[in-house]
């Protein structure tokens, strides 16, 4: 099993578009293992922070920055993006995950327990995209490719 | 179990640290706070499931839905090949 990580640094966040998607194809499946950002604002900046399935994105996407862990596993399937050409996705009601948290210095991280990732299998997509809050800030998710 | 760690000591706040669990019908990260009443539990699952009602009102395992999302794929896949 592969290991990928997506970054996205050092952005002013956009309320209607995402911080990052991986938007998996109709045959692609993997599972988010690991998310986390961090603020870069020197002054108190509240954020709120949210990860949610996604869906309706229309247009060419935007390639954000990907990595493999171990050098000798094939380029990731699943699509880093940071936006799309045309429609931005519709996140659903329901998050994933979310939580408030300070863009002055303040770090979130959450791991997923074995068997607890977020799954992607099969045309799905899965946002991370602020709910409140511009101020400089990075972005980074590890997933793992079947 | 998960790990959730929001560290706001730089703006001099505090570092919280929190066990997670999933959600058993939707995926959504529960965080457990111990020695308190952990919320919604499906007695089918044998697990914990979040507080949105679509969840905690009924039993749609998660990886029910990753059945139904192979079988449209395999559906599709047999309607575009024919």
């Amino acid at each position: 099993m592969a290991h990928y990580t997506g970054s996205v640094p050092g952005i002013s966040p956009s309320l209607a578009d995402d911080n990052w998607t991986l938007d998996a194809g109709a045959s692609e499946s993997g599972k988010i293992i690991e998310v986390s950002w961090g603020g870069e604002v020197v002054v108190t900046t509240a954020m709120q922070t949210r990860v949610a399935r996604s869906s309706a994105a229309a247009g060419a996407g935007t390639a954000g920055n990907i990595t493999k862990i171990h050098p000798n596993s094939p380029a990731a399937l699943i699509d880093f993006f940071t936006t799309y050409a045309t429609t931005q996705p519709t996140l659903d009601a329901g998050d994933l995950f979310a939580t408030s948290w300070n863009a002055h210095g303040g770090v979130v991280r959450w791991l997923a327990a074995p068997g607890e990732e977020f799954i992607l299998i099969g045309a799905a997509t899965i946002s991370c995209r602020n709910g409140a809050g511009i101020g400089l800030s990075s972005y980074h998710t590890v997933w793992a490719e079947d | 179990m998960g790990y959730l760690s929001i560290d706001d000591r730089a703006a001099g706040g505090k570092h919280t640290e929190y066990d997670t669990v999933s959600c058993k019908h939707c995926q959504a990260v529960i965080r457990v706070v111990h020695r308190q009443p952990q919320g919604a539990w499906c007695l089918q699952c044998q697990g914990p499931v979040c507080d949105t009602p679509a969840c905690a009102s009924r039993c749609v395992p998660f990886f029910l839905k990753i059945e139904a999302a192979q079988a449209r794929e395999r559906l599709w896949a047999a309607v575009t090949n024919s």
